[in-house]
């Protein structure tokens, strides 16, 4: 499954790649994350809990962030084991300046197995669509409100609404 | 046999049904045991992967669970499930293990079993287990499976081409040089199987101190699967006790030997508790055995008047991961079939079984002969086309003329020659043109075309091969009271076999129904036995009780003869009541005499030896021969096709209980229906089932069922067994594909638009459409 789009960010492009950076921010965005820990080579053990149609269930995974180049692009890989079958995703973002804004162009390819995709792969391209937008929806939002500590986990649970 | 019983040859109401419709069955899921644990199993989510390691102790630790195992549990006494049917030596290195042996090879193979002393617990449990796996390019379809350099997917073996195999009868290549006209095309029938209304289920106890193992659940082949059980466990045949409960639906998939029917009584004895394992619906999609996967290159050659010269055929053959107990069933029965009850002087037949991916395959109501007579019917009609012939007139020329009957088609299969033991096959085509008003339909079809209306007239022809051997065995046995037991060696899978036994067993013994009880599937009361397939029901068990029977009437009769002191011929039995021909008015009930005779030994003989077994055998299967005429209109905006009738014509040689028969027939037209629009097991390329619920996987309901016509006839006998009976299991199924697919067709001719694959989902055919018209609009503009 492909997964392509970019989201704008009323915020400066330095300011933006520095926060897709911060462990806490990814945790708090990330649709259904309940952990998300940083391991000793860099790379994230999260604990996501996702839903798709009826098909629900909690994945225990890995996010490694490479080829980073600052202020403008990484490659961001995620795959996760569990309950409903295994999850693998490799993309790009990348950040350009777009009159004092930043766009987030992103790009990569999904690979579902196991029952979420027998039940719910039809559903998949709207349901990832959503993901992302609550991703970056949630990350602008937190990004431009002064509060941005790391709390409890976002109420957001990740499932479809 | 020849006139009508007071039984045999009545609509008699199924005696299953009170019980099933007051909801008093009790399937295998009703079965409970005291202290009985519950097993789950866990399901590879990959299509191809080496497996690492697997951590099983957070699920052990788990409160309830009892035992988590995999193949290193099993290794002792694991060895490959053998073929029942159909073997091919080439096949064996590509037999399937009970639990997964360093790699997956579908999504849904067992790779551990959990067992907790809740269904709960043990799906809990298996979330805990944590299995490494090395993921592989997965092959998702036979293109890329036999593509050069393919990832092989049993890594020992040469290639993913399990096996081949086929025939070659007279010149083809000489008829097909140079002939008056040739048809040819690349076909494709999808992946569908048989979705029973009651999932697979296996109860299993084992009982230490006797050492004798009981397993509830096993249906269709009990016999067989005693004898693979006891192979793998080191049991003696004699101390496995199979019962068969009731059971909803089978259809060819269900009662195989699959996995689970190892793992579950292995789990019973090593744990020494009985363990119940039930079948989710989602298990069933990826578990239980698809069907159907084809993909043809066919043609015929035929001279100007329609008259066949040759024909030829390459099939292959999606078989899925490994090669399970049906062996070379479905490819070779394709190829064995496919000539159907035509005149076919040359025929190649060659099929290829390729692995890939997927969920292994079997046999499903039909195999063989819904793909083949899809392909041969579309053909035939491609070719009336070509000559401008009606479709029906090119198959009234070929088809076997009855005198030319019996006749020996040149190929077999399942251990058997094809020929066609009875039939007159044009007189039944002649009733289907008559019956269904053919040239009514083919008139009002020209006179409503010019209305942009749609609609279409498909025919088909086509032989069914029923009451295979190679035997079955039914014991007789009266009480004193003079009521019987019927002991069979078949199962019951849904067809109603209690009542068509009882119906002639009845009429043997001169007893009433309700004096009848009937014992199936079970391994003690039958010690030997075939079981519930290939439509051999009726035909062999049902031979077999006759027999049974007679032996019985004819100890009977003598102590009847004895008893009033007058010769055996002059004893009548009617209604559990002797009486004396010739006028003399004495009678005496059949409880009577067995009353009277039971403890009065005669040189061995008395009123308690009421009991006969007989094994009825057959080298040759029987033909019945069908037609199915379809009458479809076909938007040609959304691609949707409604089925306005569809008429089945169907010559059984006797029909035991023609109200069952049309029951069969009407539901295999269903599931045929299902095939020709809706059901699809659809892969995507990494080898992921998509659909695997009933959202995505769709069956015919009522609202989908059209009105169906079924026409019985009992023209043409068997010759091959004492009732004259051919099977009736799989005729509805085996030609709606093929008749729906020329009705498409031949609503769309006009737009230039052909059916070469099955599904006819409207997507695919708006698309067809809309190409056609699109290519024509081209043509137009040159």
């Amino acid at each position: 499954m492909q997964v392509k789009g970019n989201y704008k960010v009323r915020a400066p492009r330095q300011q933006v790649w520095e926060a897709l950076n911060r462990p806490d921010l990814l945790r708090r965005c990330t649709p259904g994350c309940k952990q998300l820990e940083v391991r000793e080579d860099g790379a994230f053990d999260v604990l996501l809990e996702v839903g798709v149609g009826s098909v629900k269930g909690r994945y225990a995974g890995k996010i490694e962030i490479t080829d980073r180049a600052p202020g403008s692009r990484y490659k961001l890989a995620v795959s996760g084991n569990g309950t409903i079958g295994f999850l693998n995703a490799e993309g790009v973002i990348e950040l350009e300046d777009e009159d004092g804004e930043t766009r987030i162009e992103y790009s990569g390819e999904a690979h579902v197995g196991g029952p979420v995709a027998g039940v719910g792969q039809r559903v998949m391209d709207g349901v990832s669509k959503l993901l992302v937008g609550q991703f970056f929806r949630c990350f602008e939002k937190l990004l431009l409100d002064e509060r941005v500590v790391p709390t409890e986990p976002s109420a957001d649970d990740g499932e479809m609404p | 046999m020849s006139s009508q019983g007071h039984f045999i040859g009545q609509r008699v109401k199924r005696r299953e049904d009170p019980r099933l419709l007051r909801g008093e069955a009790k399937f295998v899921d009703d079965i409970q045991l005291h202290g009985m644990y519950h097993a789950a199993i866990l399901r590879s989510p990959y299509a191809h992967a080496w497996i690492g390691q697997i951590q099983t102790d957070a699920a052990r630790r788990l409160p309830g669970v009892v035992s988590v195992i995999t193949f290193q549990d099993i290794a002792h006494l694991a060895k490959p499930i053998p073929m029942r049917q159909q073997p091919i030596s080439s096949f064996l290195p590509y037999l399937q293990y009970p639990l997964a042996k360093k790699k997956v090879r579908y999504v849904g193979e067992p790779v551990a079993v959990v067992v907790a002393d809740s269904r709960y617990v043990s799906e809990d449990a298996l979330e805990l287990i944590q299995v490494e796996y090395e993921p592989l390019p997965a092959v998702a379809d036979m293109r890329s499976a036999l593509a050069e350099g393919a990832v092989l997917i049993h890594e020992e073996t040469l290639s993913n081409l399990a096996g081949r195999g086929g025939f070659d009868l007279g010149d083809v290549d000489r008829a097909f040089q140079e002939p008056a006209v040739t048809v040819a095309g690349r076909f494709a029938i999808q992946r569908h199987t048989a979705q029973p209304l009651e999932t697979r289920g296996l109860v299993a106890e084992f009982n230490r101190g006797m050492q004798l193992l009981t397993v509830w659940g096993p249906t269709k082949v009990p016999h067989f699967n005693r004898s693979v059980l006891a192979s793998f466990l080191g049991l003696p045949e004699h101390r496995i006790h199979f019962i068969e409960p009731d059971v909803g639906g089978g259809f060819g998939v269900r009662g195989e030997f699959y996995p689970e029917d190892f793992l579950i009584p292995f789990l019973a004895i090593s744990l020494n508790r009985p363990v119940k394992w039930i079948e989710d619906r989602r298990e069933h999609f990826l578990a239980a055995n698809h069907s159907r996967q084809q993909v043809w290159e066919a043609a015929i050659a035929a001279e100007k008047d329609g008259t066949l010269l040759g024909m030829r055929a390459t099939i292959w053959n999606d078989m899925g991961g490994y090669i399970r107990t049906h062996g070379g069933t479905v490819p070779s029965l394709s190829a064995a079939m496919f000539p159907g009850p035509y005149r076919v002087p040359n025929y190649r037949g060659e099929w290829n079984a390729v692995i890939t991916n997927k969920t292994p395959i079997g046999t499903y109501r039909a195999p063989g002969r819904y793909e083949c007579n899809f392909v041969r019917e579309r053909l035939l009609d491609l070719l009336s086309e070509r000559l401008d012939m009606d479709p029906t007139a090119v198959r009234f020329r070929n088809l076997i003329q009855p005198e030319q009957i019996p006749y020996r088609v040149g190929t077999h299969v399942l251990e058997t020659p094809i020929i066609y033991d009875s039939g007159n096959y044009p007189s039944l085509l002649e009733k289907a043109v008559e019956r269904s008003g053919y040239a009514e339909l083919r008139k009002a079809q020209r006179s409503e075309r010019t209305n942009e209306k749609h609609v279409g007239i498909g025919v088909a022809c086509f032989l069914e091969k029923t009451g295979l051997g190679p035997f079955e065995t039914a014991k007789v046995s009266l009480d004193l009271s003079g009521k019987v037991i019927v002991f069979t060696g078949l199962t019951s899978v849904g067809q109603g076999m209690e009542t068509i036994l009882a119906q002639i067993c009845a009429d043997q013994l001169g007893v009433d129904l309700e004096d009848i009880t009937v014992v199936h599937g079970d391994t003690w009361s039958a010690p030997h036995g075939t079981g519930s397939f290939a439509s051999r029901g009726t035909v062999m068990g049902g031979s077999a009780v006759w027999l049974a029977a007679q032996k019985v009437r004819q100890k009977l009769i003598a102590l009847a003869a004895a008893h009033f002191g007058c010769r055996e011929e002059e004893i009548e039995l009617h209604r559990s009541t002797f009486s004396i021909r010739n006028g003399n008015p004495r009678t005496l009930t059949l409880a009577d005499l067995i009353r009277e005779t039971a403890d009065a030994w005669k040189s061995g003989v008395s009123g308690r030896d009421l009991e006969a077994t007989q094994y009825f055998e057959a080298k040759e299967m029987n033909y019945p021969a069908g037609v199915q005429v379809a009458l479809v209109e076909v938007d040609v905006e959304t691609g949707v096709v409604e089925v306005k009738k569809l008429w089945s014509f169907f010559d059984v040689g006797r029909a035991i209980n023609p109200l069952l028969m049309e029951g069969q027939i009407i539901g295999g037209v269903a599931q045929g229906l299902g095939g020709a629009f809706l059901e699809e097991l659809a892969y995507d390329d990494a080898g992921q089932l998509l659909s695997t619920s009933f959202m995505d996987y769709l069956l015919p309901s009522s609202a989908e069922m059209p009105p169906v016509e079924v026409h019985l006839y009992e023209d043409t006998p068997s010759p091959l067994n004492p009732l004259g009976a051919k099977g009736g299991g799989e005729g509805g199924t085996a030609g709606v594909g093929a008749a729906i697919a020329n009705a498409v067709a031949d609503a769309l001719r006009p737009l230039g638009v052909s059916i070469t694959e099955l599904p006819i989902t409207p997507d695919r055919l708006q698309k067809k459409i809309e190409q056609a018209r699109r290519a024509r609009a081209s043509e137009g503009k040159l």
